[in-house]
C-alpha cells in the first residue's frame, strides 16, 4: 500500500467504495439540474464547498496521513483542477455539473485515503468526517442552486403581470368607441392584445384566465376593478400567503435549513412553497405602480392603495 | 515512411506532462474566468421606456450572441442610472427570453455590495436573448436609460431601437437622442433607432406636465 498508514480496506474495497460515492453523487445531482435559465449558487453553498479543501488538509494533518510520490508530481495539475472546479462552481447550475463531481471525488477520495494511510484509531473517524463534509458541502452546493425563497421572483412577476394588464387596459379604452376601460372578461372577449411576457403568449384567451383564478397565480392573487362609469380602473396583486423574503446567508448548510424548513411548513408538499408573496402591488389608469407591506395577505382597496409609495 | 517523433523529445513530454497539462488547464481557465477574449457579441438591443408620474419603467432586450467553436461564460453587470434624484430599482427581473421578448427561463441575479449582475452561459455558435424589466422611482422629471456601456464591448450594436411612451397627462420637454416617429395610434410615444450604433452618452430625457389644449396661447 503506498503513502506508509495502516490500510482498513484492501484496494478492491476501496474501488467499489469510491464507485458507490460516485453513484450516489451521480443521482444527487441528476436529480437536482434545474429548470432554471443559470442559477449561481448562494453564498452558503459555495462557501460549503470552497470548505472542502482546508477541511482535506487538516484532515490530513491531524490523521498524520502522507502523499505519495506519484501524489506530489501531479499536485500542480490537481491544483489547477480543482481550482476551475471551483471557478465553474462559482458561475452557476448551467456549468457546475462536472466540477461537482470534481469535488465530490476528491473529497470522498481524500477521506478514505485518511482512513488508509493516517495513523491510530482517530484516523477513522477523521476521514468519516472528511468524506461527510464533502457529502454534506456537494448537496448544500446542490440545494443551493435550487432551493431558495421564491418570494423575490413572484413579486417581479406579479409587477411584469400588473404593466401588461395595464398596458391591455389602455389598448381596450383606445380601440373603444367611448374611451372606456374594460374589465378582465371584455378585454378577452374582445381580444384585446395582453402584452403577457410569460407563457410565449400563443393562448391569449388562457392568458386572460389565469388572472381570474381565485387560488391565485405564482404566489399572487390578482384583482381587476372599473368603475361604473368606465374612466378609472384599479388592479391589485396580493400575495396568497404571506412570508417575508430570506436573503441568504453564508453560514454553510443554510440552504439546507430553508429547504427542511419551507417543506415541514408546507405541510411536506414542495408545490404549496410557490404560493408566497411579501409585498401588495397595486396599479390604476394612471400607470403608476404603488407597493406595500401589509405584514399579512388581505383584499386592497384603491383608496387604500393610494396611499401607498410608489414602486421604487 | 511516417515522420517518427525523437526519443528524447517524447522522454521529455512524458516527463513534463503534469506541466503542459497545467499550462493547457491555466489557458482554461483564463479563458472562461476572465473576459480576455471577448468573443460572445453584443449586437441588437431594443429598449422601451414608460415615464409614469413620478416612475419611470423600463424593459429592455439584448441579444448576444457566440460566433466562437468554445463555449463562453459571461458574467454581467446590471447598471442602474442612479443619483439623488433617482433611486436604485427594488424590483427588477433578468430572464432569457424570445426575440419578441417573451420570457423563457429566470435568470437568477447576484447582488454583491449592491452591485447586481448575472452569469449566462453561451454554447458554442448559440445566441440568446435577455429581458431585463425594471421600476425605477423619479423625484425629478427628467431620466436616463444607460447606452454607454456598449462601448465595453469594443464594437458597434448592429441595431438598438429605443421605445419612449409618455402616460397621459405628460409631454416630452428634450432628448438627446432626436425621435425620428412617433407610433400611429398612439399619442406620447417616440422612438428613434440606429444601426452600427457606438454610443458616446446616454440617453437623457425629460418630461413636464401637458399643457391642456384650451390655454395652450392659441386663439379661442
Amino acid at each position: 500500500m503506498a503513502g506508509g498508514g495502516p490500510s482498513v480496506f484492501g484496494r478492491g474495497q476501496a474501488m467499489k467504495l469510491r464507485r458507490r460515492a460516485g453513484l450516489i453523487f451521480l443521482m444527487v445531482t441528476l436529480g437536482v439540474l434545474p429548470a432554471w435559465a443559470n442559477n449561481p449558487p448562494q453564498p452558503d453553498g459555495l462557501f460549503s464547498l470552497i470548505l472542502i479543501f482546508p477541511v482535506v488538509i487538516i484532515g490530513f494533518r491531524l490523521a498524520g496521513a502522507s502523499y505519495t510520490q506519484g501524489e506530489r508530481k501531479w499536485r500542480i495539475l490537481r491544483g489547477l483542477l480543482l481550482g476551475l472546479s471551483v471557478i465553474f462552481a462559482m458561475a452557476g447550475s448551467e456549468t457546475a455539473g462536472l466540477p461537482m463531481v470534481f469535488l465530490l471525488i476528491f473529497g470522498c477520495m481524500r477521506g478514505v485515503q485518511i482512513i488508509m494511510r493516517g495513523h491510530g484509531a482517530k484516523r477513522i473517524a477523521i476521514g468519516l468526517v472528511v468524506c461527510l463534509w464533502t457529502l454534506f458541502a456537494v448537496t448544500d452546493y446542490g440545494v443551493s442552486l435550487t432551493v431558495w425563497s421564491p418570494v423575490r421572483v413572484h413579486q417581479e412577476m406579479a409587477v411584469m403581470k400588473l404593466r401588461a394588464l395595464a398596458k391591455a387596459e389602455e389598448t381596450y379604452s383606445r380601440n373603444s368607441v367611448s374611451r372606456r376601460y374594460g374589465t378582465i372578461e371584455q378585454l378577452r372577449d374582445t381580444g384585446t392584445p395582453l402584452d403577457f411576457p410569460w407563457g410565449g403568449g400563443s393562448d391569449k384567451g388562457r392568458a386572460y384566465d389565469v388572472f381570474l383564478n381565485d387560488k391565485g397565480w405564482s404566489g399572487y392573487r390578482y384583482g381587476v376593478s372599473v368603475d361604473s362609469l368606465g374612466e378609472k380602473f384599479f388592479i391589485s396583486a396580493v400575495p396568497v400567503a404571506y412570508e417575508k423574503d430570506v436573503r441568504p446567508l453564508v453560514i454553510p448548510g443554510t440552504s439546507w435549513l430553508y429547504a427542511l424548513r419551507s417543506r415541514s411548513a408546507q405541510n411536506n408538499s414542495w408545490k404549496q412553497d410557490s404560493e408566497v408573496g411579501q409585498r401588495c402591488f397595486a396599479i390604476d389608469e394612471t400607470g403608476v405602480i404603488r407597493a406595500a407591506d401589509l405584514g399579512t395577505t388581505r383584499a386592497v382597496t384603491h383608496d387604500e392603495a393610494e396611499e401607498w409609495k410608489p414602486l421604487q | 515512411m511516417l515522420p517518427t517523433v525523437p526519443a528524447g523529445l517524447r522522454k521529455r513530454t512524458r516527463r513534463n506532462a503534469d506541466l503542459l497539462l497545467a499550462l493547457v488547464l491555466i489557458g482554461l481557465a483564463i479563458y472562461t474566468g476572465c473576459n480576455v477574449f471577448p468573443q460572445v457579441h453584443f449586437d441588437r438591443e431594443r429598449i422601451e421606456v414608460w415615464v409614469v408620474p413620478r416612475q419611470i419603467q423600463v424593459t429592455g432586450l439584448y441579444h448576444y450572441s457566440n460566433p466562437s467553436r468554445l463555449p463562453a461564460l459571461l458574467s454581467l453587470g446590471l447598471p442602474f442610472p442612479v443619483d439623488a434624484e433617482h433611486l436604485r430599482p427594488s424590483t427588477y427581473s433578468i430572464a432569457t427570453a424570445t426575440a419578441d421578448g417573451h420570457v423563457v427561463a429566470p435568470i437568477r441575479p447576484t447582488e454583491r455590495h449592491g452591485e447586481v449582475g448575472f452569469r449566462m452561459f453561451l454554447r458554442p455558435h448559440e445566441d440568446k436573448w435577455v429581458r431585463v424589466d425594471y421600476v425605477q422611482g423619479a423625484s425629478v422629471s427628467r431620466g436616463t436609460y444607460i447606452l454607454t456601456t456598449t462601448r465595453k464591448w469594443h464594437r458597434p450594436l448592429e441595431r438598438g431601437d429605443y421605445v419612449l411612451h409618455l402616460s397621459a397627462g405628460l409631454e416630452l420637454a428634450s432628448t438627446n437622442y432626436h425621435p425620428e416617429a412617433t407610433v400611429k395610434g398612439e399619442k406620447n410615444t417616440y422612438l428613434f433607432s440606429r444601426t452600427d450604433f457606438y454610443p458616446s452618452e446616454d440617453w437623457n430625457f425629460a418630461w413636464r406636465e401637458a399643457v391642456p389644449a384650451s390655454s395652450a396661447g392659441g386663439r379661442p
